[in-house]
């Protein structure tokens, strides 16, 4: 075995041959060619296409809700219709939307480009968690269609168990089938970085958005079992009539709420390790800035990563756990708010003396860091006893996970969409669009939240469709905002898919970024790299670390002093 | 190649036999505790048993002592959000204010 | 190495183990290998909450989940130990003769592993069919009334439903690898096998936690 020394495909003739076209090119396979493809580019696309029908799922939802606030009374839903389309908005937004929106997508489309490799380390398991989170998709849908369920997407016993009687079992079949999908993602994403960095590319030399697919990829591994065994013992309740959380037998409601919330606090850091990625990325590229402290934001996100297990008792502050455990989970919750704080403060330090430009994506990115630091404050708040006491159940909740999800998350996920898009698609997208869309959706979105925090303060409830008339004034607000953000949110998808057919075609490196993705072409070919990459220096090189970004100012104002010259330093001109 | 000079390889089946007489002796201890003990000998006996069980099984049959140190930090993380789960979850079991 | 050496002399063509995006079958194995530990850890979370639960309701009521475990019957549960880990020990064997290119004692070994997980199984459904005669079933027809110890028999139910359905799958996945180093249709470097082998190890340590738990410390 002369070759056992080699790490992987250093380029074998008869692989570079097929190198020629990129990977969306057919090869007359029809359908097929794309359902049964192991590429991760290819499913990385087939994922957003999921992604995206359940986000619009999920928006229409949010638009049914929002429409039926409008008024104090009940207008157009029936108390058990209001129960049952909110329920929808949460399974479908948490589980088939957040959880996968950026490492199925962007993730698995980078991860192998980042580190310099061919593809995931088992092709045939990434297309298989991607029929996974179909099928669980799919049962979501059929108990939607089948008169929905009504008990709120965390699927609280006893109602759950013994007195709802909507489609429970089906969506948490669902629930629990998807799961899979994520963790079987998950153990490819681990492996991958383990195994398939090219030669050069050390633990430390990997793009921050590697880091952030790393680190999720081991909370979906521990987390999401445990959600999939709570959820069986709720099928086992509610199908063969066992007693696991009924209190008349001696079981503990309580108990299920510690499983659920072990899976679904870090569920939320699920949704935001990979946005920290994509936010790392795209600040240091538009800043043309190493990002600062880049150690000290990877061990900020193991950080996260380990502690965001410790701190799921502050879901149940008023739900009957000890005044004991309170006091721990608060405390624990402090304590996580100090890796993520070292993270927001070391963005605002990368853009210190940056050469900052506002292209879309920054625009994104920087709309992210605003609206994650109020949703992450307002944690603060809520991880405070007195103050959730005052607040639990109400819209302060609401708004405060909404502007770390929405705010944040999604808000990261457009930037890296755009960030990406040439490579992906090969086209660049219409810049000016993509920047009203990006100030459109930040107002939108703010519109729409920020009134729901006042409103949450004065005491509004959530999961309630009719309200005293005192409210009405902010319901309107937040509703009139949602019109906004929907409308934000429909908007690339009109610029953007005509950029697929209009698009002026990318360059390699239309933005002028490192990292190695950058380095092949867009779209690349379906092997990655026509010769194996090998790295040999830091990640986010944008400038020489010795001469620091001081002379690099220098150099760019005697540019901008130079007439008929652009500012950015030879990138696409806005 | 060189390989094939070398005299054949041999089976190494002693280990594991070993490991899986060991796990004999722990059951058929647990089962002993299970007819005779009683009260805490019987609920802590069962509890260690069961613990030399397991790790007859993980370092005798399946090697983990020979696997690369990722893979067993991989088992000792599997433990260690365990114990996280367990522990928290109990703080508040034990804190609780009974009413009855 | 010897294996596709002598396979090659003896005129056997045996389908290649490497799969994309691999060229090399040592660094393939590892990864296969470290996948499948990271697969064990979700998998032990997996059961872990599951015990987290037992215990959790256990310590709320004692004296119910004591009085039920008694009706637990040792004489299905011992035995069914010592089959499982029998078929572990043979399984272990089975892999290390796969790396000695012992096809035939592996396949052999690998078949008795298959078969022993399958007397498992038998001899679980017929402790199950026991239960259920005497009403160990936690429903309206229960034999030790409304109350915790109903608990304690849904866990027995969902722990070892939980276990066998594993099993089930291991049994599968071993018969099929059985059958495949039988008819010189899989190469004994295959990651597949070390693979299996560390799942059937996991199931077999689930049940070794699992067996004393409901059958002897649930009594104390």
């Amino acid at each position: 075995m002369t070759d056992a020394i080699a790490s992987f495909g250093d380029a074998e003739p008869s692989r570079e041959h097929e190198e020629t076209g990129s990977y969306l090119e057919s090869h007359g396979g029809g359908l097929s060619e794309w359902l049964l493809t192991t590429d991760h580019k290819r499913i990385a696309i087939l994922y957003a296409l999921l992604v995206t029908f359940f986000f619009f799922i999920g928006g229409t939802a949010a638009t049914l809700i929002r429409l039926e606030l409008f008024s104090p009374t009940a207008t157009f839903l029936t108390d058990d219709g209001y129960n049952r389309v909110f329920t929808v908005h949460g399974i479908v937004m948490v589980w088939f939307f957040l959880v996968p929106l950026i490492p199925t997508t962007l993730g698995n489309f980078l991860l192998p480009l980042m580190i310099g490799a061919p593809d995931v380390a088992f092709p045939k398991l990434n297309l298989a968690s991607w029929y996974l989170t179909l099928i669980g998709g799919l049962f979501v849908l059929g108990a939607t269609l089948m008169g929905g369920v009504d008990t709120g997407w965390t699927f609280y016993p006893p109602y759950s168990t013994v007195y709802s009687n909507s489609n429970v079992a089906i969506a948490v079949l669902g629930v629990i089938i998807a799961g899979f999908g994520t963790i079987a993602t998950g153990v490819n994403f681990v492996t991958t970085t383990h195994t398939l960095r090219c030669p050069g590319m050390t633990w430390f030399r990997l793009p921050l958005m590697v880091w952030g697919l790393y680190t999720v990829s081991l909370v979906m591994i521990l987390a999401t079992p445990v959600l999939a065994m709570t959820l069986v013992l709720v099928v086992a309740d509610r199908w063969f009539g066992l007693p696991v959380f009924d209190g008349f037998r001696g079981g503990d409601p309580v108990l299920f709420q510690h499983l659920f919330w072990f899976y679904s606090h870090p569920a939320v850091y699920i949704m935001i390790l990979p946005a920290f990625g994509v936010v790392s990325e795209v600040i240091a590229c538009f800043a043309r800035r190493r990002v600062f402290g880049y150690a000290a934001m990877v061990y900020a996100m193991l950080a996260i990563a380990i502690i965001g297990f410790a701190v799921w008792g502050h879901h149940m502050f008023v739900a009957g756990q000890s005044t004991f455990a309170n006091l721990v989970f608060s405390f624990l919750t402090f304590i996580i708010a100090v890796p993520s704080a070292i993270k927001v403060f070391n963005w605002t330090a990368t853009l210190y003396r940056g050469q900052i430009t506002f292209e879309a994506p920054m625009l994104y990115t920087l709309g992210f860091v605003g609206l994650f630091t109020v949703g992450g404050m307002t944690g603060l708040f809520l991880a405070s006893i007195p103050v959730d006491i005052q607040v639990t159940g109400t819209y302060f909740v609401i708004a405060h996970f909404h502007y770390v999800m929405v705010g944040g998350a999604v808000s990261a996920y457009f930037a890296g969409l755009h960030f990406w898009w040439p490579k992906i698609t090969g086209r660049l997208y219409p810049e000016s669009w993509a920047r009203f869309a990006a100030y459109l959706m930040f107002f939108g979105f703010n519109f729409t939240f920020f009134p729901q925090f006042i409103l949450g303060y004065l005491g509004m409830p959530r999961r309630y469709h009719v309200y005293p008339p005192e409210f009405h004034t902010w319901n309107v607000m937040s509703s009139t905002g949602a019109v906004v953000l929907a409308a934000a949110y429909l908007m690339p998808l009109f610029y953007l898919g005509w950029s697929l057919v209009y698009g002026q075609a990318s360059p390699a490196n239309p933005w002028n970024a490192t990292g190695l993705e950058w380095k092949t072409t867009s779209p690349p070919p379906k092997h990655n790299f026509a010769t194996m990459p090998i790295v040999d220096e830091d990640p986010y090189n944008y400038h020489d670390v010795r001469i620091g970004p001081e002379a690099e100012r220098r150099d760019i104002d005697s540019v901008r002093a130079a007439p008929g010259l652009t500012p950015n330093n030879g990138r696409r001109s806005p | 190649m060189s390989d094939a000079n070398r005299p054949p390889p041999t089976l190494h089946w002693v280990g594991p036999v070993i490991a899986w007489a060991i796990i004999m002796c722990a059951l058929v201890g647990v089962v002993l505790l299970g007819v005779y003990g009683s009260g805490d000998l019987r609920f802590g006996g069962a509890l260690g048993l069961a613990a030399v069980m397991l790790l007859t099984l993980a370092f005798g049959l399946v090697g983990v002592a020979d696997e690369p140190p990722l893979m067993r930090l991989v088992a000792g993380a599997a433990f260690m959000f365990l114990a996280l789960m367990f522990f928290l979850s109990f703080v508040d079991l034990v804190t609780r204010i009974r009413y009855h | 190495m010897s294996e596709s050496a002598i396979n090659a002399s003896a005129g056997i063509a045996l389908p290649d183990p490497l799969r994309e995006p691999w060229s090399d079958i040592a660094r393939q194995r590892e990864a296969a290998t470290f996948g499948m530990w990271l697969f064990l850890m979700s998998e032990m979370l997996f059961f872990g909450a599951v015990f987290m639960a037992f215990s959790f309701t256990r310590a709320l009521n004692v004296a119910e989940f004591q009085h039920a475990a008694r009706h637990t019957e040792i004489v299905y549960g011992a035995p069914n130990t010592f089959v499982l880990v029998t078929s572990s020990l043979a399984m272990t064997i089975a892999v290390r003769a796969a790396n000695i290119a012992n096809r035939r004692l592996c396949a052999r070994l690998l078949g008795a592993t298959a078969i022993l997980g399958f007397v498992f199984l038998v001899i679980k459904g017929l402790e199950y069919k026991d239960d259920l005669e005497h009403h160990l079933y936690p429903t309206l027809h229960f034999a030790l009334g409304h109350n915790a110890t109903q608990i304690f028999w849904a866990f027995y139910w969902i722990m070892t439903g939980i276990h066998a359905f594993h099993l089930t799958v291991g049994v599968g996945l071993v018969s099929r690898l059985t059958w495949l180093v039988h008819r010189n249709q899989l190469s004994l470097r295959s990651p597949q096998l070390e693979v299996t082998s560390l799942y059937w190890h996991l199931v077999d340590a689930f049940w070794i936690v699992l067996f004393p738990v409901l059958y002897v410390m649930g009594r104390g």
